[in-house]
């Protein structure tokens, strides 16, 4: 299992101060590591924290969210030690991310092409036109019909799937080494996201980089994911290699999400199974397991103790007492 | 029966908390010290601009000359100092509040009023009563301002009631555009249409769904417009269209003392002070109360 | 059995800047009392306009809409606002179709105050119903925004509920919240269904949850109906080469499935005002023929209540 870890981040602690002092913690001490060339998926449900850190490893939190603290190494460097101005430099050349609303990502007055080719000249020293073509090659490797005709449009003048595919030529055209995927498919129909989601698998064998893929979605997972993070309440409940996770799921929550998906294929349940109750809110934590209240095999060492992730062999950690399999 | 539903309702009440708007909006108000420094200033004011019609006499305090007294600097017979007829600048300015006050409040009033009944009908029926409506709205914010304010005057002869009537019809034309976009925005939401679904009448509709969500910004719009109205006033008092002399209008002030503004300042800085703190005070309380009446702060 | 609702040869047209949106484009299908019939297509096919047509929150441009035989198409005023009473919706959006500044048990009222309830008889009947969609009677008195964006599903639901109506159209009702909520919203649906006999129609671009709740499937595409089918006939042997591409192009929560031999779109979608002249998808259709862009295909009935309308159908 030697592989490059491309990114490494370790105990990254991200908090939110409250008006009257003290603070909401959102993402509590989560570790994650991100080998080089491979796509890692952080997956979890709305509020559990998984866009605060992938915006922590670019570090684009709005203030006053804020890491309090953890290490991103990249490479040689701490990213949180970096100033403002290095951290620009990073953004864009050597980590990229794209969001889930493309049109929301993309200025709706200037044209694409010239969005894109914005984000070469920023950050390297070419001549307009050498940038145009890098731009127009770029279009053609995501798929963009007639890339000389949409490098003049608008980005209301095209469909949601091609927006993606633009913020997606723009964070790739300088070829960096992560690519932080923020649900880029979630607005997308099911159609177009089969499309981009083949396309991002393409570009990761042809161009080697690392993409770090946040959704809530497991079926978006088990297609291009290659290992997998879930994350609940703050912290990383379980890790493993995809197939390992799929078809050995330890933790109660993990477990609950894949029997609580709807599925197009195969056999089917009477009824859906539910995972009761709600995600516990930040101000109002458990003490203990965060997962117990909701959890049918909680017992009293889960309520009273915090458990911490276990590595139960093959690179699967999981942070449970009670370790249940199906 | 009715008693046993009382408890009930009572009990319900207690236990979800439920609490009266209006006090939730001053208690949410009151969190904001800016805003509420600014609202008792402006209380002050307003108690001072009252009592000194009853305090002062017009005649020998305001407006009586005094040639003796000219032309002080201020001092602890005259806080702010006397003007070139020997008049109390301090007197002068507290009198002066009753003028832009009356003249601000009044005109948004009847502003807002025209406003509403223009900008929501305009948004709720839209189409060719929409349109031309707007045409007609946009064409007078085309002329600049104060021009059309002048022009105005000129017709309707200066004093109190020509200001008024030409701020009014200067502040009603883009006061509907802004109330009508208001009205817009909360009338293409999911949960007008789902009042619609209900069965709800479209007069029900705009009493108890459009109107209530459209209040807040638009009471807040309110307050900013006075204090635009304010110094529009003064601008014309200044270029003596407006309040004329010898009334103590703070911008009739302005334009006696500027002939005399680099010997005695003081004659120019305690009516401009007044002005702007006025204005200031109730852009402030507006800005407040954006926040104060955010439901979401229930 | 008679239908509860008939649609016949619906039309809508919008006028935008491009020209005429052809949003529904001579749709006719029946709603059985009792089932759960999904309306599946992807965004902008006009499945949500349909829905409001149904619905009468919009006016056709042709077409009948008939519900239990009585004509509801060029109903207006008084009589509309009577008829609404039988036919409820639960929208997208938990957050923006609760008003802010009603409380919960005022939203859920609003209806029953239309029918002209007593306020005691509107107070009971709201406290019944926050029982039966899973509230607390003390979130009478609350607002929506304490709540989460299930428990706002919730009220929207039992808003609905409230006139008792025969028809409840679900417009994309769970597609806003998360998978294990979504589950609880859904299971929700199904008891409710049972225990009072409702007839849904359910509005969905996902075809993972139409499976679970509905009895009978819709495929729609820019404006026009595709396939009509009983529900597992569209996942086992669907007619439509459309059809077949959405459950190929679904993600699937399980790594050794073969994602090799899925059928997946080409190209973009047609714009709406310029659609083509045949068969809407046969721009994105790998069986296309000349026949297929020339004339538009008839909705055939291929027994055991499946109708397709394509020229090559699949199988």
């Amino acid at each position: 299992m030697s592989e490059e870890i491309l990114m490494k981040v370790t105990g990254l602690k991200v908090v939110l101060p409250e008006k009257e002092g003290g603070e909401t913690v959102i993402v509590d001490g989560v570790n994650l590591d991100i080998p080089r060339g491979k796509t890692v998926g952080l997956v979890g449900e709305s509020g559990c924290g998984k866009s605060m850190t992938a915006r922590s490893l670019m570090r684009l939190l709005d203030t006053p969210i804020y890491i309090k603290e953890g290490a991103i190494e990249f490479g040689e460097t701490n990213l949180t030690a970096l100033t403002e101005k290095e951290m620009r430099r990073i953004r864009g050349q050597k980590i990229s991310m794209i969001f889930q609303e493309p049109m929301t990502a993309l200025n709706p007055s200037i044209t694409v092409g010239k969005q894109v080719r914005e984000a070469i000249l920023l950050h390297q020293k070419v001549s307009k036109k050498e940038a145009k073509d890098r731009v127009i090659k770029m279009f053609r490797d995501v798929g963009i019909p007639d890339p000389e005709l949409r490098y003049k449009a608008y980005p209301h003048q095209l469909s949601g799937g091609l927006r993606q595919r633009i913020c997606i030529a723009m964070a790739m055209v300088l070829e960096p080494e992560l690519l932080i995927a923020d649900e880029p498919t979630t607005a997308l129909d099911v159609t177009v996201e089969a499309q981009i989601l083949a396309l991002m698998k393409q570009l990761q064998s042809s161009h080697g980089m690392s993409i770090l893929m946040i959704t809530h979605n497991l079926g978006v997972v088990a297609d291009i994911c290659d290992e997998v993070n879930v994350m609940y309440a703050g912290e990383i409940v379980e890790h493993a290699q995809k197939t390992e996770l799929f078809h050995n799921p330890r933790h109660p929550y993990t477990l609950g999400l894949m029997k609580a998906i709807p599925r197009v294929r195969g056999k089917m349940d009477e009824e859906l199974y539910t995972i009761q109750g709600t995600v516990p809110s930040f101000s109002d934590m458990p003490k203990g397991c965060r997962f117990c209240e909701r959890c049918s095999f909680a017992e009293e060492r889960c309520k009273a103790e915090h458990p911490p992730l276990v590595d139960i062999g093959n690179g699967h950690l999981v942070r449970c007492f009670r370790e249940v399999s199906e | 029966m009715t008693k046993r539903r009382k408890q009930r309702q009572d009990t319900l009440a207690q236990m979800a908390g439920k609490t009266n708007p209006v006090l939730q909006v001053w208690k949410n108000f009151r969190r904001n010290p800016v805003a509420l420094t600014a609202l008792l200033i402006l209380l002050a004011m307003v108690v001072v601009a009252v009592a000194s019609g009853f305090v002062f006499d017009y005649n020998t305090q305001v407006v009586g000359l005094n040639p003796a007294d000219r032309l002080q600097s201020p001092n602890s017979a005259h806080w702010f100092g006397t003007d070139a007829f020997g008049r109390d600048v301090f007197i002068r300015v507290i009198y002066g509040a009753r003028y832009s006050l009356f003249i601000g409040i009044v005109t948004s009033a009847v502003s807002m009023l025209l406003g509403i009944i223009i900008g929501a009908s305009c948004a709720y029926f839209g189409g060719i009563y929409d349109i031309v409506m707007m045409r007609v709205m946009d064409s007078i914010v085309c002329i600049p301002s104060m021009l059309l304010m002048l022009a105005l005057v000129a017709v309707l002869g200066k004093g109190m009631n020509g200001i008024i009537i030409a701020l009014i019809a200067t502040s009603v034309p883009g006061f509907s555009r802004i109330v009508r976009s208001i009205v817009l925005n909360v009338v293409h939401q999911e949960y007008v249409e789902a009042a619609v679904a209900c069965g709800t009448s479209h007069r029900e509709i705009i009493v108890r769904h459009i109107l209530p969500n459209c209040f807040g910004p638009i009471l807040v719009d309110v307050l900013m417009s006075v204090a635009g109205c304010i110094m529009a006033a003064s601008s014309l008092s200044y270029l003596g269209m407006g309040i004329q002399v010898p009334a103590p209008e703070w911008g009739a002030m302005l334009s006696d003392a500027t002939p005399l503004l680099r010997a005695y300042p003081y004659l120019a800085i305690f009516p401009g002070i007044a002005i702007v703190l006025t204005s200031l005070c109730f852009n402030l309380i507006g800005d407040g109360l954006t926040d104060a009446l955010d439901p979401k702060n229930r | 059995m008679e239908p509860l609702v008939q649609v016949e040869h619906l039309v809508k047209h919008f006028k935008s800047r491009a020209g005429w949106v052809k949003a529904v484009d001579d749709v006719s299908l029946e709603i059985y009392p009792g089932e759960t019939l999904a309306l599946v297509g992807e965004s902008g096919c006009g499945k949500s306009t349909l829905g409001r047509l149904i619905l009468r929150l919009m006016e056709p441009t042709s077409g009948s809409i008939r519900m239990n035989g009585e004509e509801l198409s060029h109903l207006k005023g008084k009589e509309l606002r009577k008829k609404r009473s039988q036919m409820q919706m639960v929208f997208q959006d938990p957050f923006s179709s609760l008003d802010p500044h009603f409380t919960v048990g005022e939203v859920i009222a609003e209806p029953l105050r239309n029918l002209g309830l007593s306020k005691e008889e509107q107070q009971k009947q709201v406290l019944e119903l926050l029982e039966r969609v899973g509230l607390q009677p003390e979130h009478y008195y609350r607002y929506p925004h304490q709540f989460s964006g299930g428990q706002r599903q919730r009220v929207g639901i039992a808003r609905a509920l409230a006139p008792n109506p025969q028809l409840i159209v679900c417009d994309e009702a769970v597609s806003a919240l998360d998978v294990s909520i979504q589950a609880q919203i859904l299971n929700l649906l199904r008891k409710l269904q049972k225990e009072s006999n409702l007839t849904f129609l359910f509005i969905s671009h996902d075809l993972a949850v139409v499976r679970y709740v509905a009895s009978r499937v819709c495929v729609m595409f820019l404006g026009q109906l595709c396939e009509i089918c009983p529900v597992e006939d569209a996942y086992q042997h669907p007619l439509h080469p459309y059809t077949r591409m959405l459950i190929d192009s679904a993600p699937e929560p399980d790594p050794d499935f073969s994602r090799e031999d899925r059928m997946l779109l080409e190209g973009e979608l047609p714009s709406p005002v310029n659609p083509p002249e045949g068969c809407r998808f046969c721009t994105r259709c790998p069986f296309a023929t000349k026949e297929c862009k020339e004339t538009k295909p008839e909705m055939k009935d291929y027994g055991n209540g499946r109708f397709c309308a394509c020229h090559h159908p699949l199988a």
